[in-house]
């Protein structure tokens, strides 16, 4: 797999990934912050820094992750719509329509898309 | 109802590639905006706060700030849906349902219907069915229509 295009053409999951990676790391600083201290006044900065910063990555990252699946949708839908169009023009202009005007299979994006 | 118009629907879906119009976008990116500027300033005033009261007060900012980012996250998320489906359903509107039974036997009251993960019998016109696909049973001893049917 070509992990440049991969990163191109889902740059919102490799957000995601990224951001639930940081999320994950955030939460384990924070948990060993905390149990390394022995005053609140020093654990609550690590709650503050590590839990809030890794539950926010992580929702973060859950809603880059979602928005993509409904993009792709989107597109797809798109995809969908054009075509119906299309074979409407061609239906109301004629047959031969099709192949002659027909437009550029571009390829929806997947979850697993290379 | 503008936004439900197909035509209008056809040129925004010409000239977008997300699903969310301007308006949430901005939305959104505001909400984030302010639940992190709420958490920055929680995680900044924290820091100088000696007491363990003063630091659970800017706490509290903080987790007020994350809770700004969820909903913010949640409305984002339901806006999408919300607009991939109505796009979906003008796109590809629901086929006609097949309803065998009033093939057989028009809006016959003595014939009932089974629909698939439905457990009752019912009438060819009974709105419980409405849009789901049906197979036509006759109406033999033992089955007995929906209540909605029998009303």
């Amino acid at each position: 797999m070509d992990i440049v295009k991969w990163l191109r053409n889902q740059w919102d999951r490799a957000a995601a990934i990224a951001a639930v990676g940081f999320g994950v790391v955030a939460l384990i600083l924070g948990y060993l912050g905390v149990s390394r201290s022995t005053l609140a006044t020093q654990q609550i900065p690590y709650l503050a820094s590590g839990g809030l910063a890794g539950l926010f990555a992580l929702g973060l990252g859950a809603t880059l992750w979602l928005s993509a699946d409904l993009r792709d949708e989107w597109r797809k839908l798109d995809l969908i719509h054009k075509d119906i169009r299309l074979r409407q023009v061609s239906a109301t202009n004629g047959s031969g329509l099709i192949a002659a005007s027909k437009p550029r299979a571009h390829r929806t994006r997947t979850a697993v898309d290379g | 109802m503008d936004e439900l118009d197909p035509e209008v629907l056809s040129r925004r879906q010409q000239a977008m590639w997300h699903p969310w119009k301007a308006d949430d976008m901005t939305r959104g990116l505001l909400g984030q905006l302010v639940g992190l500027a709420m958490m920055a300033a929680s995680w900044s005033e924290m820091s100088s706060q000696v007491t363990v009261r003063g630091e659970l007060t800017w706490l509290n900012l903080g987790v007020v700030g994350l809770l700004v980012c969820g909903v913010s996250n949640t409305i984002w998320l339901l806006q999408g849906r919300r607009n991939v489906g109505t796009a979906r359903v003008l796109v590809l509107p629901d086929p006609q349902p097949r309803n065998d039974a009033a093939a057989v036997a028009g809006p016959d009251a003595r014939v009932v219907v089974k629909a698939p993960g439905v457990t009752m019998y019912h009438r060819p016109g009974c709105p419980l069915i409405a849009g789901k696909p049906t197979v036509a049973r006759g109406a033999r001893h033992g089955r007995v229509p929906c209540q909605v049917c029998q009303a």
